[in-house]
């Protein structure tokens, strides 16, 4: 009797784990299915040129703090430049077009920094706003309405 | 949707919350996309100050979107950029030359099913 047990116990426990590994199976099973259904995004990741867009950004909003304030503005920052030399998100807008906005940008720029007495600070920083808005309208008129939040009224 | 978009004329906006499919979005960046109204027609969705940006393979996902809807006039220029964004073949974005009146609308918000 005892011997009958100890043989029915051991099958118990046999089939007890078989039964455990199919459902561990099945588990796998349908994770691997939840994963193939989901969608992998991906997502943009700025360019060089999209980063300096947004450090410049940035610094208006801090010129136009100032400037409404009747502070002074310090001095050009130097790293604008960069946008001579900095990598597109598609180097085809990398045209004459843009060339040429680019220096009329820096241009305006260095005006805000160069002529900013009281009388003027205002009126250059606003030219300067202009600057982006004009390119951007022909380039990218995503922005724009980000980029009019800066003019000072 | 659309009924509601038909319900404006130019200069009128209605916030609102609506759930469709995402017919198209930018490839280059993902900060557009196109959103089905049915009947073909389609919202042309961006996103608020140009603060965020959806997945570049979105397409034919649900979503929700929440935001304001208006009626807006896209220019020629912005259209061939829109285009040239989806890479649309040259040839396509040549043949645009009238300005379009579109279901436009400014997300604030948006919710993209995996």
């Amino acid at each position: 009797m005892s011997k009958f047990s100890v043989v029915f116990l051991a099958l118990m426990m046999l089939f007890s784990c078989q039964k455990k590994e199919v459902v561990k199976v099945d588990n796998k099973k349908d994770s691997a299915n939840c994963v193939s259904k989901e969608k992998k995004f991906e997502m943009y990741e700025m360019s060089e040129m999209a980063a300096l867009m947004e450090q410049m950004y940035v610094e208006n909003l801090r010129l136009k703090d100032k400037i409404s304030k009747g502070e002074t503005v310090g001095n050009f920052p130097e790293y604008y430049t960069k946008i001579y030399t900095s990598k597109f998100t598609d180097e085809t807008d990398n045209d004459a077009f843009f060339k040429e906005h680019a220096n009329l940008f820096i241009a305006s720029q260095k005006l805000i920094y160069s002529d900013s007495n009281a009388e003027n600070a205002k009126k250059n920083y606003n030219l300067g706003v202009g600057a982006c808005v004009k390119c951007h309208e022909n380039k990218c008129g995503g922005p724009i309405p980000k980029i009019k939040k800066l003019y000072l009224k | 949707m659309l009924k509601k978009y038909k319900t404006l004329k130019k200069g009128d906006s209605i916030a609102v919350k609506f759930k469709s499919t995402i017919k198209e979005v930018c490839k280059k960046k993902g900060c557009w996309m196109q959103m089905d109204l049915s009947e073909s027609k389609q919202s042309f969705v961006r996103f608020k100050d140009y603060g965020f940006f959806v997945p570049l393979n979105a397409d034919n996902s649900e979503a929700i979107v929440n935001g304001i809807a208006y009626i807006d006039v896209v220019s020629v220029e912005e259209l061939k950029h829109y285009a040239k964004d989806a890479k649309k073949p040259q040839v396509e974005i040549d043949a645009i030359k009238k300005p379009e009146i579109t279901f436009a609308f400014k997300a604030t918000g948006v919710l993209i099913k995996k």
